[in-house]
């Protein structure tokens, strides 16, 4: 991944937005896409807003750089050259990550699982590799072969209990990403902002949108067989939203249990929750496996933290949980189902 | 005391005009590596602004992406656009976005 680059600042005032709110905009290419923030507020001096979305780009820049799976130097690529022989110090953000990835791979039973490097690397190589090489690479695979523990020094390290193990990020780095982002804004003292990365988003506060009395936002899901219209749009107060399908620009996404793409009966999933790292981790779980290997996340479920909408490769859309969402207070319902 | 009414009346007139001026007529960014190459290209005017890697053209109130160096052409296949949506060249680093859309979305997922 190549971080780059720029950093543009846009200040338009009052347009699109309530009256004598400001707006000063940013976009930077990182982490194979393109990040924008936009902060909102009734700014004496934008440096304030300017200041905010300069730490939360470098936060961005940061992560990017740590998680580069291509670069030999990353800390990522480190850890998955050398954690089979030995334990290897790991970074306290790397340590955060791989733990929240062990628990969103445990919640949703390995359906999202944080060490296919190895797998993604052979489809990568091959396009359409042989069921041999797959069955052999298989056994290796599984989050359950990577151990997290501290050394005599106190320091967090991480091992792999198997050679071929390779962690990769892909299906929850834009997430925490948004997470992190979004927890440096907060503590600039920005209290209304969006964030997104790559079609990942996270909001905070209220929305200002010109004519707009709720504060809400309002959340458009692009449509799988036309990228150019939305299939559905969400209203929610708070939270992230996440996506994950097949979209032109998408990566691919693999079935940990066979090796394979995902043979979804879905052409996308959208989860929204309180984490960009959770709303990514169960996209990506339910794009695989359907609504129902969210039932072994029966808190998070029965608690109103997550809900979902899917399209199903017919073009149906299949809402889960929008009633009793604490994010998501209403959608267009463009006459799909409702599973709740 | 009328002046200042009759003056306030006027600022508020001159507001909501330009206010109308602004939405109705649809202005575009185009950005390359972050640098914003132009700003406020109308779209009511027929135009092409040649980048490197890939060509703008603005037809028929719309802007899009119509030639692209790049192996996926997924910015040529966004076609044209005048709305909330923006066409992205990932791999030149392009993107192009209106300015001053009337869609009522703050954003997108997808």
């Amino acid at each position: 991944m190549r971080v780059i680059l720029f950093i543009l600042c846009v200040v338009v005032v009052t347009v699109g937005c309530s009256p004598n709110i400001a707006v000063v905009e940013r976009s930077a290419f990182a982490m194979d896409t393109l990040a924008t923030i936009k902060v909102y507020g009734n700014f004496f001096d934008t440096k304030v807003a300017e200041s905010a979305i300069d730490a939360a780009f470098e936060k961005l820049y940061e992560l990017d750089k740590m998680l580069d799976y291509n670069n030999p130097d990353s800390e990522l690529s480190r850890i998955n050259s050398a954690a089979y022989a030995n334990p290897v110090e790991i970074s306290a953000a790397m340590s955060e990550l791989i733990e929240t990835g062990l628990f969103l791979s445990e919640l949703t039973n390995g359906e999202f699982d944080i060490s296919l490097g190895s797998l993604i690397d052979l489809w990568n190589r091959e396009h359409s590799p042989s069921q041999n090489e797959i069955d052999e690479l298989l056994p290796s695979l599984g989050y359950m072969n990577i151990l997290v523990s501290v050394n005599e020094r106190g320091v967090k390290t991480v091992r792999f209990t198997e050679n071929s193990l390779k962690l990769h990020f892909g299906s929850i780095a834009k997430g925490y990403a948004i997470d992190e982002m979004m927890r440096i804004l907060r503590f600039k003292g920005i209290n209304s902002a969006i964030i997104e990365i790559g079609g990942e988003i996270g909001v905070i506060g209220e929305s200002p949108r010109l004519g707009n009395d709720t504060g809400l936002w309002k959340i458009g899901v692009r449509d799988p067989f036309n990228s150019n219209e939305m299939i559905e749009i969400l209203t929610i107060n708070r939270g992230t939203v996440a996506t994950s399908g097949f979209y032109e620009r998408g990566e691919h996404i693999f079935e940990p249990a066979t090796g394979y793409p995902a043979g979804s009966e879905f052409a996308s999933v959208t989860i929204i929750s309180d984490r960009g790292a959770v709303s990514d981790a169960l996209s990506t779980a339910v794009f695989i496996r359907g609504w129902e290997v969210l039932e072994s996340v029966s808190w998070y479920e029965e608690e109103g933290w997550y809900c979902g909408v899917g399209v199903t490769k017919e073009g149906e859309v299949i809402y889960s949980h929008l009633d009793d969402c604490h994010f998501c207070v209403g959608n267009n319902r463009n006459g799909g189902t409702n599973l709740d | 005391m009328i002046v200042i009414f009759a003056l306030a009346i006027i600022a508020m007139a001159a507001q909501i005009w330009i206010n109308n001026l602004k939405f109705e007529n649809p202005v575009a960014q185009i950005y390359q590596n972050g640098e914003l190459l132009h700003n406020k290209v109308p779209l009511l005017q027929n135009q092409d602004f040649p980048l490197n890697g890939n060509l703008v053209q603005v037809r028929n109130g719309k802007i899009g992406i119509t030639e692209a160096s790049c192996p996926d052409k997924i910015c040529v296949k966004t076609g044209f656009v005048n709305g909330v949506i923006p066409v992205i060249c990932l791999p030149n680093r392009v993107e192009v976005r209106i300015a001053n859309h009337k869609s009522d979305i703050d954003g997108i997922t997808g």
